[in-house]
């Protein structure tokens, strides 16, 4: 009789004889097909997008690939939802252009995903007269839309756009960080293209230098050498500004960084090609010259561009809606955030988000405080009772009486305040960085010593000499190699990370991670799966067909447990009327003429005999879904529950036991400590576990580990870790998926990665190894050519050679190195 | 704000289509001649016009010129509009551009039975024609830029790059190489003597083989193989990349022609090194379009538009892969002056641009 | 073989002139969307009536 999971039928479609099909439009299974047009769809959503696309000529949206649409939500709230676009100021923000006949406004549509959504959506003129053009960015999912503002309004162009299935997104990052197109990038593509034309053309002009050095070749080297001159020039004057202004701004403050070295050398090339061209002396370095400087603008990209694949919103008041309503003279008006004050009276809908803590002044609240607290239960709250910044509300409209403006609620204040604890600056410098700035600063001080001894010697020996030598041995002392080792070797580093799922903010968040000395958990959505709950299911048998409506229904329940159970069935979706969603009790709907009830045990309603029939696992609270209970009635009968644990991450002890052999470890939670003998067989023996833990005290955790000296990674999730986190010297934030943030951490990473944690710490440990090696091999290099070059052995040529060699064995080394071992032993 | 309505010119393209056809049918068949009179000296036929040196040239100026450059104009005037979301610029220049071209080949062909000649190859037709060819190409450049600059989609596909690219390099070289001085109607000698005449006889030479017969097909592969396997190119980036790549240090592999001729050693050496390292933008483009039909290798097998295009990408490969390595001196030393030579070139054009013709006509 | 120099300065003058084009390219944001872009060729090829834009 108890069953306990879900694979029970699998199949059989036997009981029905009606055919499933799928939607023409979003590929949903429906049993009861619209039919229009010769084709099926599941929803008059669906059918209506069709029937749009139809009579605009528009169907190939259906022929670049199948069921390409998106499930349309009738919503109701979509009448009221785009009110803040008749705002006119707010439009104005907005908008990235406007005349008297047309506006272009930019929006975001996360259901962008394939080249269906690119044809249709640039054909929106297409479907409506007032729409000019529509331009889309398909990386950062945003449409440009140009539309004359007379004849439809920024308001229907959103509605116009939900209609077909891409519903727009705003938020309040949209409204603070407009312009987040970054035009330094650009201008570094500027100046590699011209280096990276100079160079080319340069080297291949140089080669019949090479091959017959020594022949006038026909009188005309001087020639190529003027041509060399001028490529070289802009590389000179304006690729290599960048290393300029960097050694510029190490000077003025008395310091000599790396960029110093790579300046001079950038000259000497330079100052001893002119010479040689102008002495009919050699063929001069303009190759070595741009080469250099392009490799090194190609280094620098390639990094900045490992980090600039992940766009996602760093300012955590992105959470937070654009706008709210505010209740005033007797109506309902658009507030932008910062406008809201103290005493404004919030009307906030169902599922909006409250943007600031206040009391409750009407309404029946039922907040789900997942991002403050970790808690996937929604609170009730009575009137006069407080609700937080950053809850959202689950049904129905409350109005709440604002007690603050935005940019004081509580969980902002809790991250400036940790804001202000955290320094990153130079002053507190770490081991690398450190390194090679004493390192860069001895080795102009060795190299000009050399350089002095040795035109002192052959001053003496033999004055011909003089400037070969000292110009030879200026050029082959490479202190490229220093920096391009640590740039490239971080780069390779970031994005071998990156790829398997942890994304480091950038080099330096590295170095601290490698200096930690103690890793502090937190538990709810750390070591815990918020996601994949453990589910048993007890009670009658269930079908197939039965397990597709229960999925459908649970999907229409926001709760976590629904949610969880929809997920953990995976079932194709089928159609359902008539839902009702009461929340903290359950869901309801009607199928095939059946009421299906899910929920608690009051919403539901079972005699206690019922209830015993399937065994009580738990004492439960009739009034919210604790205990994780979730009954299945169907019609009138009783079917059974679905018990719903959330789960600890897969293999979490060999990577704690790990870790135990470098770091001291400790986890800390807010929740009480029923879970502690469970979480005990995650850790080691001996791990501190602290419970019942605020948020402020998580940050007072991290705050008194850091005063005995110690370094902490902490790792966390959460806004209710946001102080721990900026707290700590190396953060990490658990994510399920990349579009969430948490400010100021350090790495973002997705929670099933988790259990490799330690190997991902191993390899940032790598990187310092990789790069003192490559150091040694600079150093190789440096000596042997130094060698030669005081011993007037070295042809200047060769020095110049050697100088971009050694800087692609650099690159080379590192490269393999940094991948080869993320290929074979470390992350699977 | 006016509702615009437009259609694309298509009646051009056929045009150029059947002319295509036409002069590829004619150009064959003198290449069968030429081919059987080096095995059967008796099919000269002791007339002039059919000797081997006349018809030699006659079989180069038509394959490369009358048929690859009609395939060109046909494939950038159909890809160009739809490209750019725009008509030609046009209607009376692109009618001027296909007549006028025509009657140079036509006229071409004539001259050169007559006997008429330059002796600088792909390059005999004498200065009369080549004033004309240099006013009809500028009349194909105002309408090719005319039609890019009223274009109604903002990006430029790396396609339309290629044309480009095409245009103004094959100006340059035309012009360049082309400077004369007319001594009566139909004869007229080079500016350049000797040795200095022969460098810039095959830095045009090489050169033409590069942009007129390679950059516009790479334009024309990347619009007509995505949209023949309808999915897009494998790496778009990647061809980008490609064109700049190309397009930068694309001119200096003139020289490798003249190996083991009067040429300095350090020229050729220049040129060789350029050669060889030429192969990895070609085989960029090679791979990438190769690389587009990965998981659409059913449709190949039923669409013969793709089999066609398959065939000539990777003919392009090995053709590009033979010229370097025809470039460098060893193997050169064993090659040059002998029948090898023909054989890459008509590998070349032999496979790849009747592939691309026949598929654009289907 | 001074002949070499004039074209060579005609190649880079042309070589120098894609330059520009490139950085005029970058500029412009010719390829801030590469993605969209391969994709965009594979549409429908009839046109239509359009409306003509005037921020491009």
């Amino acid at each position: 009789m108890d069953i306990k999971n879900s694979s029970v039928a699998s199949s059989s479609k036997s009981a029905n004889s009606q055919m499933v099909v799928d939607c023409f439009h979003c590929g949903v299974k429906t049993k009861n097909p619209i039919q229009f047009a010769n084709h099926s769809f599941c929803c008059n959503g669906c059918k209506n997008v069709y029937s749009i696309l139809q009579q605009n000529d528009l169907c190939q949206y259906y022929d670049l690939n199948e069921n390409p649409g998106n499930t349309i939500d009738t919503n109701e709230a979509l009448k009221y939802k785009f009110n803040f676009l008749e705002d006119e100021k707010l439009l104005s923000e907005l908008m990235s252009f406007k005349n008297d006949e047309i506006s272009k406004l930019n929006f975001y549509l996360p259901q962008i995903h394939c080249s269906s959504c690119l044809y249709l959506l640039e054909n929106l003129h297409q479907i409506h007269k007032g729409v000019v053009a529509a331009q889309l960015q398909f990386t950062q999912k945003e449409l440009s839309v140009t539309f004359k503002h007379k004849e439809i309004s920024a308001k229907d162009v959103a509605i116009l756009l939900s209609n077909l299935g891409y519903e727009p997104y705003f938020s309040l990052g949209d409204l603070l960080n407009k312009k987040q197109v970054k035009p330094s990038n650009n201008k570094r593509l500027y100046r590699l293209g011209v280096a990276g034309f100079a160079f080319s053309n340069i080297m291949l002009l140089s080669f019949p230098e090479y091959f017959d050095w020594g022949k006038d070749l026909d009188g005309l080297s001087i020639y190529f050498q003027w041509f060399n001159l001028i490529l070289a020039l802009p590389v000179v004057l304006y690729s290599a500004q960048e290393f300029y202004s960097l050694a510029w701004g190490g000077l003025k403050k008395r310091f000599l960084n790396i960029d110093l070295p790579i300046v001079l050398a950038l000259f000497i090339t330079f100052g001893r090609s002119l010479y040689e061209m102008f002495t009919h002396s050699g063929p001069g370095y303009f190759d070595s010259l741009t080469g250099i400087v392009f490799f090194m603008l190609l280094g620098r990209y390639l990094q900045d561009k490992t980090y600039e694949s992940l766009s996602f919103s760093r300012d955590y008041t992105s959470y937070f809606p654009l706008s709210a309503h505010v209740w005033k003279e007797g109506k309902e008006k658009e507030v932008m955030l910062n406008d809201i004050q103290a005493g404004d009276e919030l009307v906030i809908h169902d599922q909006e988000i409250i943007p600031t803590d206040g009391q409750l002044a009407d309404g029946t609240a039922v907040i789900d405080y997942s991002f403050v607290t970790g808690e996937a239960r929604p609170i009730q709250v009575k009137q006069g009772e407080w609700v937080y910044a950053g809850g959202r509300q689950l049904e129905g409209s409350i109005r709440v009486l604002a007690q603050k403006s935005v940019s004081q609620g509580y969980l902002v204040s809790l991250w400036n305040q940790s804001n202000e604890n955290k320094e990153y600056d130079v002053p507190v410098e770490s081991d690398e960085n450190h390194y090679i700035h004493i390192a860069s600063q001895w080795f102009t001080v060795a190299l000009f010593t050399i350089a002095i001894a040795g035109s002192i010697y052959w001053a003496i020996a033999d004055a011909t000499k003089i400037w070969h030598v000292l110009t030879s041995v200026l050029i082959v002392a490479c202190p490229c190699a220093l920096l391009l080792s640590v740039t490239f070797t971080n780069g390779h580093i970031l994005s071998a990370l990156a790829r398997k799922g942890l994304f480091v903010k950038n080099a330096k968040s590295l170095e601290r991670w490698r200096n930690v000395t103690v890793g502090v958990f937190d538990k709810t959505g750390t070591l815990t799966e918020m996601h994949r709950p453990e589910i048993e299911y007890v009670g009658k048998e269930l079908t197939a067909d039965h397990l597709d409506v229960i999925a459908a229904v649970s999907k229409q329940s926001i709760h976590p447990y629904a949610r969880a159970i929809s997920k953990f069935l995976d079932r194709p979706q089928v159609a359902i009327e008539n839902v009702r969603n009461i929340t903290g009790k359950g869901v309801s709907a009607i199928y095939d003429g059946m009421l299906i009830n899910m929920g608690s045990r009051d919403f539901v309603g079972l005699s206690s005999l019922e209830v015993s029939q399937f065994g009580a696992l738990h004492a439960t609270n009739t009034d919210l879904l604790v205990g994780g209970e979730v009954w299945i009635k169907w019609g009138s009968v009783v079917f059974g529950k679905f018990i719903v644990k959330s789960r600890y991450r897969n293999n979490l002890k060999p990577m704690f036991e790990k870790f135990r052999t470098k770091l001291s470890l400790a986890v800390i939670s807010g929740d009480n400590d029923t879970e502690k003998a469970i979480i005990e067989k995650v850790l080691p023996s001996k791990v501190p576990v602290v419970f019942n833990v605020k948020p402020i005290e998580k940050q007072r955790y991290v705050q008194d580990l850091q005063v005995n000296g110690q370094k902490v990674m902490m790792v966390g999730d959460g806004l209710n870790d946001a102080g721990a986190l900026n707290q700590a010297d190396f953060s990490i934030s658990i994510t399920e998926n990349v579009g969430l943030f948490s400010p100021g951490c350090d790495a973002i990473m997705l929670g099933d990665s988790l259990p490799k944690l330690f190997d991902y710490w191993r390899l940032a440990h790598r990187a310092r190894k990789i790069i003192w090696w490559s150091f040694a091999i600079s150093i190789a290099y440096n000596i042997v050519g130094l060698s030669f070059a005081l011993s007037g052995q070295l042809n200047p040529l060769i020095a110049a050679i050697l100088m971009p060699v050694s800087s692609i064995t650099i690159v080379t080394f590192t490269y393999l190195t940094s991948n080869w071992g993320y290929w074979k032993k470390e992350i699977r | 704000m006016q509702m615009e309505r437009f259609s694309y010119d298509n009646k051009v393209v056929k045009w150029f289509a059947y002319a295509t056809v036409l002069w590829g049918v004619v150009g064959f068949l003198a290449g069968l001649l030429i081919a059987l009179q080096l095995a059967f000296p008796v099919l000269n036929f002791d007339w002039a016009p059919t000797t081997f040196g006349r018809m030699r040239p006659v079989h180069t100026n038509a394959v490369i010129f009358a048929f690859v450059g009609n395939g060109i104009f046909m494939g950038v005037y159909y890809s160009l509009q739809r490209l750019c979301k725009a008509r030609m610029f046009s209607d009376l220049l692109s009618k001027i551009h296909f007549w006028g071209w025509q009657l140079i080949i036509v006229f071409g062909a004539l001259t050169l039975w007559m006997g008429y000649t330059t002796g600088k190859e792909y390059a005999e037709l004498e200065w009369p024609l080549d004033i004309a060819i240099t006013l009809i190409w500028v009349v194909f450049g105002i309408n090719m830029f005319g039609t890019i600059l009223k274009r109604r989609e903002g990006h430029l596909y790396v396609a339309i790059w290629f044309y480009i690219a095409t245009w103004v390099t094959v100006a340059m070289l035309h012009i360049v190489n082309s400077f004369e001085v007319p001594v009566e109607f139909l004869k007229s000698y080079s500016w350049y003597a000797g040795v200095q005449d022969a460098l810039v006889q095959w830095w045009y030479g090489h050169n033409a083989v590069a942009f007129f017969l390679t950059t516009p097909y790479l334009g024309l592969m990347y619009y007509f193989l995505p949209k023949a396997a309808e999915r897009p190119v494998y790496s778009y980036r990647l061809s980008i990349i490609h064109f700049w790549a190309l397009i930068f240090i694309y001119i200096w592999a003139g020289p490798h022609h003249l190996l083991y001729t009067a040429l300095p050693d350090w020229a050729q050496s220049l040129g060789t090194v350029f050669s060889v390292m030429l192969i990895a933008p070609s085989w960029g483009g090679m791979i990438n379009g190769l690389l587009t039909l990965r998981g659409a290798w059913d449709k190949v097998r039923e669409s013969v538009v793709l089999k066609f295009m398959v065939v000539a990408v990777t003919a392009y490969g090995m053709a590009t892969f033979e010229g370097p390595m025809l470039s460098l001196k060893n193997v050169n030393a064993i090659s040059h002056f002998t029948d090898w030579t023909f054989l890459c070139y008509s590998n070349v054009l032999g496979r790849i641009y009747p592939k691309f013709k026949l598929e654009n006509i289907y | 073989m001074k002949v070499i120099l004039f074209l060579m300065a005609c190649s880079i003058l042309v070589a120098g002139g894609f330059l520009v084009a490139y950085l005029w390219s970058v500029k412009s944001g010719q390829y801030n969307d590469l993605e969209a872009d391969s994709f965009r060729i594979l549409h429908d090829s009839k046109p239509k009536s359009t409306q003509k834009t005037t921020n491009n």
